[in-house]
């Protein structure tokens, strides 16, 4: 039996006193069984339609259709995302399921026609086709370069349909590695070592043209893979192709092994590796420098700490700053503005439970507890300004507020709420009152919020079809009356809001996924030269708390194979190129011996 | 009485009797209730079986099959309530009814999942009802493992935090 988390007890219920709770409501196994069999065995009446519950039940999860119509909604214009049945068909037949196939079939067209011995009744070339034909390699070379041109100019004006355009990138290649066997078998110059330095061209051209020239970092929307798994595929592929040529041939091919010695190791710089974000954050929170009197670093480790708590992750030994905090907490400021803590480090703090009470008595004497003391009497709507959240732990201890004042306290947060016609960043407003509500324990005024919230997301976030040029959609943006240009702070503030209120059913939360994942950088150059980004770090970050505390939705077959549709090209050519190697070989052995 | 079921009906009820009472208890029927309306649905289930696209053995498959026949049994119960006045069974303390030997520390606990939200509660009543793996509960929820990992911990932790609040708050009063 799976039992989450069993390691952190002090913070938790135990399972034992779960299972106890729920003793007395325990179906017993026999009984339950027998009263199964006591149903399938009563006589039935098919046309009792409300009795018989399979009749409209879902076979399979409906997630992953509607993460094809979201993302179909956003490729093919004028196809809504909400629409009935003969409008989901035709989102369906959207770019990435006609990419899918048109890969898949190219694939099944290409396995029989990369055997030379095929071609054999084809007519001759003719002098302009032995031209086109002997002139492939520059071809494809200035095919894939228009293609790679392409791919940047779409990174940078949005990114939206990268991943289709790698695709449409691998097909191309596929299409032509099929279209030169064929020219070659039909020119009668099947030579095995050219085929397999043609097909060692043939991918190396892809993997320039597809994942080095435009960016291994190029967003690939929902995929796993990415284009960094187009890279690896094509790499490896590149390995075998050297392997099994030199294999046949009995000797490396020195163009090949040349080739490797460049591409092996600028794949190994520029392509993502594996890493466990979860790690890399408890790495980055211990090593993030925080000091009271820098605000630098200090939201990026609320988020941090945040998304370490959701995923039940271990402490991070933080000693050295709480020594830092006790020692600026026993200077006194002048005033506010000669403060040179600012307030976002007291909130922080407190968040990542650096403080203990008696640092936050200390805390609410620091203001001469006027803050404090005007929390509690003050009737107007909460407007202390969202850094200064901490000032409602100080209150909560220094003054132990009755149950009815604890209530007042909660009114005025829900009085800040963000209006639905407000302007400004509203997401920061929302998460802050989100935030109170939530340490007040008051979740009844939190799920009745849950409506505005959800709207508000919905407002913030930047789909594919809306996003501004020139950025990454997925994300969420500040100020959507200014433009569609989602970043990762308000990203996420969102995912933050949505672990407290929970998430909008129609918000697609793998294209929130996927912004944040193309916010960091996992290659080797990127993590020797962006290891002071603190943004990355923050993006890395929400990326566990989006995983581990909002939870992902399920995703079907079919939708999983279409967001991995380049990846899956990828392989697809490389083992059409590694049969075409095979078949030219074996081609040319049965042509060696006596002939009558 | 001892039931002799098809091996993989056994099997569907062995991982999904748990979650799937508890699921139905946390769509508003009582416990009671909702235990009746498990087994019916796993007899519709099974007798509907030809309409099961994919591997009667796998969690993912079976698990959606099976929320679907559940909601469509309970919104036809809850029908047949409205049309027949029928009161609901308020006997449903949200988890167990106090004992005659009662446990100060469950009855804390009891207090304080009622104060949890919703989906909180959802995600204990579904994996601590019975035996069950976060599999099951994942895939009656149309989640991820993963998700439903972070939710029970998170569920677990808000409990505990208010658990602890209300001993303070009693502590506090008898003082």
């Amino acid at each position: 039996m799976t039992a989450p988390d069993p390691k952190h007890s002090d913070t938790m219920v135990r399972d034992e006193d779960l299972r106890a709770l729920f003793a007395a409501r325990r179906p017993d196994a026999a009984r339950f069984a027998a009263g199964v069999a006591e149903r399938l065995a009563r006589p039935r009446f098919d046309d009792d339609d409300e009795s018989d519950g399979t009749a409209a039940a879902p076979v399979h999860t409906t997630s992953g259709l509607r993460t094809l119509l979201d993302r179909a909604a956003s490729v093919v214009p004028g196809i809504s995302s909400g629409g009935g049945i003969g409008k989901s068909w035709a989102a369906i037949l959207s770019l990435p399921f006609l990419l899918l196939v048109g890969v898949v079939a190219t694939f099944a067209r290409g396995f029989r026609r990369v055997d030379p011995s095929r071609h054999r009744d084809a007519p001759p070339l003719s002098p302009a086709e032995r031209r086109t034909h002997t002139d492939f390699p520059n071809r494809l070379i200035a095919l894939e370069s228009l293609l790679a041109i392409g791919l940047m100019v779409i990174a940078a004006i949005g990114g939206g349909i990268a991943q289709d355009a790698v695709t449409i990138g691998l097909l191309i290649s596929m299409m032509a590695l099929i279209w030169h066997i064929g020219q070659s078998a039909r020119a009668g110059v099947v030579d095995p070592q050219q085929v397999a330095r043609t097909m060692f061209l043939t991918q190396i051209v892809a993997l320039f043209g597809c994942v080095f020239w435009p960016g291994p970092m190029l967003f690939s929307g929902d995929s796993l893979l990415g284009n960094a798994g187009v890279g690896w595929i094509l790499e490896l592929g590149l390995v075998v192709t050297f392997a099994l040529s030199w294999g046949l041939a009995r000797k490396a091919d020195p163009f090949m092994a040349f080739a490797l010695c460049v591409v092996l190791p600028l794949g190994g710089l520029v392509l993502q590796l594996p890493s466990d974000a979860l790690a890399r954050t408890r790495h980055h929170l211990q090593t993030l420098y925080l000091h009271p009197e820098e605000l630098s670093n200090w939201s990026s480790a609320g988020v941090m700490g945040q998304a370490l708590q959701a995923a039940g992750a271990a402490p991070v030994d933080l000693q050295a700053v709480h020594e830092r905090l006790v020692a600026a907490l026993a200077t006194t400021p002048t005033s506010r503005s000669q403060d040179p803590v600012h307030p976002t480090v007291w909130s922080t703090a407190v968040a990542l439970g650096l403080l203990g009470d008696d640092d936050l008595r200390r805390l609410a004497m620091r203001d001469a507890g006027r803050d404090v003391d005007d929390l509690l009497s003050d009737s107007r709507p909460l407007d202390i300004g969202v850094y200064r959240g901490y000032l409602l732990d100080c209150a909560l201890v220094a003054r132990e507020p009755t149950a009815a004042q604890r209530d007042h306290l909660a009114r005025r947060a829900v009085a800040a709420w963000p209006a639905p016609d407000a302007r400004g960043d509203q997401l920061e407003q929302a998460l802050f009152c989100a935030r109170w509500l939530a340490r007040l324990g008051r979740d009844d005024l939190l799920a009745a919020q849950a409506p505005q919230a959800h709207e508000l997301l919905r407002r913030h976030w930047v789909s594919p079809r809306t996003a501004a040029w020139f950025s990454t959609p997925g994300g969420f943006c500040t100020f959507p009356e200014n433009g569609q240009h989602a970043d990762i702070r308000s990203t996420s503030h969102a995912v933050e809001l949505m672990q407290l209120v929970g998430a909008p059913e129609d918000l697609p939360l793998r294209e929130v996924r996927a912004f944040l994942r193309h916010g960091f950088d996992t290659s080797l150059i990127g993590r020797l030269l962006a290891g002071r980004s603190v943004l990355g770090k923050e993006a890395e970050a929400s990326l566990v708390l989006l995983d581990r505390g909002v939870g992902l939705p399920a995703v079907g077959t079919l939708a999983r194979l279409i967001a991995e549709r380049a990846p899956l090209a990828a392989l697809l050519l490389v083992a059409l190129a590694l049969r075409a190697i095979w078949l030219a070989q074996r081609s040319a052995m049965r042509l060696v011996g006596a002939l009558p | 009485m001892t039931a002799h079921l098809d091996p993989v009906l056994d099997q569907w009820i062995a991982r999904f009797r748990g979650p799937l009472t508890g699921l139905l208890a946390s769509w508003g029927a009582d416990w009671g209730e909702a235990e009746e309306l498990a087994m019916d649905t796993f007899a519709e289930a099974w007798l509907g079986r030809e309409r099961l696209r994919g591997s009667m053995a796998d969690s993912r498959v079976v698990g959606p099959w099976l929320r679907g026949i559940a909601a469509n049994l309970h919104r036809s119960r809850q029908r047949s309530a409205r049309r027949l006045r029928l009161e609901p069974l308020h006997e449903d303390a949200a988890v167990a009814p106090s004992p005659e030997h009662p446990d100060e520390r469950l009855d804390v606990l009891r207090a304080a999942f009622a104060l949890l939200r919703t989906d909180q509660q959802m995600v204990l009543r579904m994996f601590y009802l019975d035996e069950a793996s976060t599999r099951e509960v994942a895939a009656l929820l149309m989640l991820t493992e993963k998700a439903v990992e972070g939710r029970l911990h998170q569920a677990r932790r808000a409990l505990r935090e208010k658990a602890d609040r209300l001993l303070a708050a009693t502590a506090g009063g008898s003082r």
